[in-house]
């Protein structure tokens, strides 16, 4: 079972992009081997779906600011699709947790340690409102050709 | 020469915030400056909706207090419909807003604050944190997680979805409780009390050890927040109180519509933060800090006269004693309050799940637009919450204020941080376990800055242009 974490603000334009890309991914590969969860943002408690008996990989999908992002661009940079370790970090006084400490959570809390990506998608557009940039929609459909591929490899 | 010393915690999602330390001639600390740096235009975004549609809005501000929120919103809707709310519909969503107040306190203490508190301020940072709490506290790392899962599980039985849920409506709730809902959530409670008393021990028996941050932490100030009419803690409806240092009620009750002749909202050139203040101790002054009060757990505890379950009055009782015949003024006693309050928000849950009606299902009065203006306050795990809606004759938003729990401390975590900073920092030789105690006096009020930040209109814009050294070359304003 591959677990697909889409996170982010939909009422925060781009930064509605990582869930997005999840439903879109399940939309095309149907619930079969996949556990799709969309989130605000991360929290503890996903540690527990992470260290899921059958949880074999974990992808985290996020917004990400693109270099000299503005609203306009029409190509925005390469989708990064990046392997994580387990690491914990020092908190600031955000709410949010990053995918490599809950990776730890899972890890040290509970034993499983699952191979993990971080699938960062360029975004441009992160003010107040619904619906995505044109850089986002690019990035987008980018990333979901990316996410396709790799699934298919891990299923492989 | 004079120095600014920044610190720039960064997140996206929850804002851009960042603290300067400002240094005088001799090297010792002026004044350090909580600074909200990223504008958030909430509450235009929301001229032009229906009321009915603001919940659905609010909730979706933040990922850590969407349920308070959406509660807030809906008792503002409530208002504009002029309608009663049936009581079995207020008290599922008071177990949803406890059911908050567990996820939230326990994500606060166990998985933010406890590195700092457990681990020790100054311990190796490569290890200060949750990586580091598991390998010495495992069983209670995993207590920790249990705990803030019951929280949001419970939102999640009660409400279909722990987060953005649409349940909670104007009028009341979509659907009633069922008893296989009602048993899932029982089942759930012996082990968040096992949980709970266990930090609550586990933090008095160190509270010793933090002699010295008590005392940094601690100043005068007032304290405000809702109590019941009879003047018991409370975190859903009630009246907003408001204490001085001594716990000598100042107001003893105001009414929700009533906020604006007591709350006035000052801005500062230098964040986006509002600062509200009580203004009959006005006129505002940051630099005096006048008008400043504290809400959240710690202004909760010390407005009211009792909590009103017994194991939580049983603390409370303890809790008192800090204050020695006052409130209790030093913020690092956030923490304690926390860890009271989740106890509270877990015998109230049990409580309220054993009322006979609690299954009755009229859980929604219906009506339209009845008044063109509605508040709705509620209480918030970091403090009070008030939405402010004025709507046209058709439901349509004319205009809104959100008066956030985090704004309302806004002084008080900048009067925190100066303290820590003088007391640790002389010169700019400063180690990282210095600039974590700062950034720990604002961690200590858990602050959300998703939703805090919105003073449309009233921002001037300033731009700081810094030397290499950090020294001000030139400073230019606008607005």
């Amino acid at each position: 079972m591959i677990l697909i974490i889409g996170y982010g603000n939909s009422l925060r334009r781009d930064d509605g992009a990582g869930p997005a890309l999840a439903r879109t991914v399940k939309e095309r590969c149907g619930d079969g081997d996949l556990r799709v969860l969309e989130a605000h943002q991360l929290a503890p408690e996903l540690a527990d779906e992470i260290a899921a008996p059958d949880v074999t990989a974990v992808h985290f999908m996020d917004a990400s600011v693109a270099r000299d992002a503005n609203q306009d661009q029409e190509v925005p940079e390469g989708v990064e699709i990046r392997k994580l370790d387990s690491k914990a970090l020092t908190q600031s006084f955000g709410h949010h947790f990053d995918p490599s400490t809950l990776l730890a959570y899972a890890e040290h809390l509970y034993g499983k340690h699952p191979q993990a990506w971080l699938i960062s998608i360029p975004c441009a557009d992160f003010d107040f409102g619904e619906g995505f940039s044109d850089a986002a929609r690019a990035s987008l459909a980018s990333a979901e050709e990316k996410v396709l591929e790799l699934l298919s490899r891990l299923k492989a | 020469m004079a120095k600014k010393i920044h610190i720039e915690p960064v997140t996206r999602i929850e804002g851009h915030a960042k603290i300067t330390i400002q240094l005088d001639d001799t090297g010792a600390v002026d004044e350090a400056r909580l600074h909200v740096v990223e504008f958030r235009a909430f509450e235009k975004f929301c001229i032009g909706r229906p009321f009915y549609e603001m919940p659905g809005i609010t909730n979706r501000i933040c990922g850590i207090c969407p349920t308070s929120h959406a509660l807030a919103s809906v008792k503002a809707g409530d208002s504009i419909m002029g309608v009663a709310v049936p009581p079995t519909a207020v008290k599922l969503r008071e177990i949803m807003n406890w059911g908050q107040f567990v996820q939230s306190h326990a994500l606060s203490f166990f998985h933010l604050s406890a590195p700092d508190l457990l681990l020790g301020f100054d311990s190796d940072p490569a290890t200060r944190n949750v990586m580091g709490l598991i390998q010495k506290y495992p069983d209670l790392a995993r207590k920790g997680v249990r705990l803030r899962g019951i929280g949001q599980e419970i939102i999640r039985i009660v409400a279909d979805k722990s987060i953005h849920q649409a349940w909670a409506v104007p009028g009341g709730v979509r659907e009633p409780l069922t008893a296989e809902k009602r048993e899932a959530i029982r089942a759930m409670l012996p082990e968040a009390f096992e949980t709970i008393e266990t930090a609550l021990n586990l933090l008095k028996s160190n509270l010793d050890k933090f002699a010295e941050e008590v005392k940094i932490y601690d100043f005068p100030s007032m304290f405000a927040g809702l109590v019941t009419p009879a003047g018991g803690l409370e975190h859903y409806d009630g009246l907003m109180r408001f204490v001085d240092t001594h716990r000598k009620i100042i107001e003893p009750g105001i009414q929700n519509d009533k906020y604006r002749d007591y709350i006035e909202e000052a801005s500062e050139s230098w964040s986006y933060l509002k600062f509200p203040y009580f203004k009959s101790q006005g006129p505002y002054n940051f630099k005096e800090s006048a008008g400043m009060y504290r809400v959240g757990p710690l202004g909760r505890l010390n407005v009211c006269d009792y909590a009103g379950t017994p194991r939580a009055d049983r603390e409370l009782e303890q809790f008192r004693r800090l204050g020695k015949g006052g409130a209790v003024t030093s913020g690092f006693h956030f923490h304690y309050a926390r860890l009271i309050e989740i106890l509270f928000a877990l015998e109230k849950i049990e409580e309220t799940l054993k009322d006979k009606d609690i299954l009755d299902d009229w859980v929604r009065a219906e009506g339209g637009v009845n008044r063109l203006k509605g508040v709705g306050m509620t209480e918030a795990p970091r403090g009070t919450l008030i939405h402010d809606y004025t709507v046209d004759r058709n439901g349509l938003i004319t205009d809104v204020n959100l008066v956030v729990s985090t704004g309302h401390n806004n002084m008080a975590m900048n009067r925190t941080i100066t303290n820590i900073a003088k007391q640790y920092i002389k010169g700019d030789n400063i180690s990282e376990g210095i600039l974590n105690r700062v950034e720990h006096g604002i961690r200590a009020f858990d602050p959300c800055l998703s939703c805090s930040t919105h003073a449309v209109g009233k921002m001037p814009l300033t731009i700081e242009l810094l030397a290499p050294d950090g020294s001000m070359l030139k400073e230019i304003s606008r607005g």
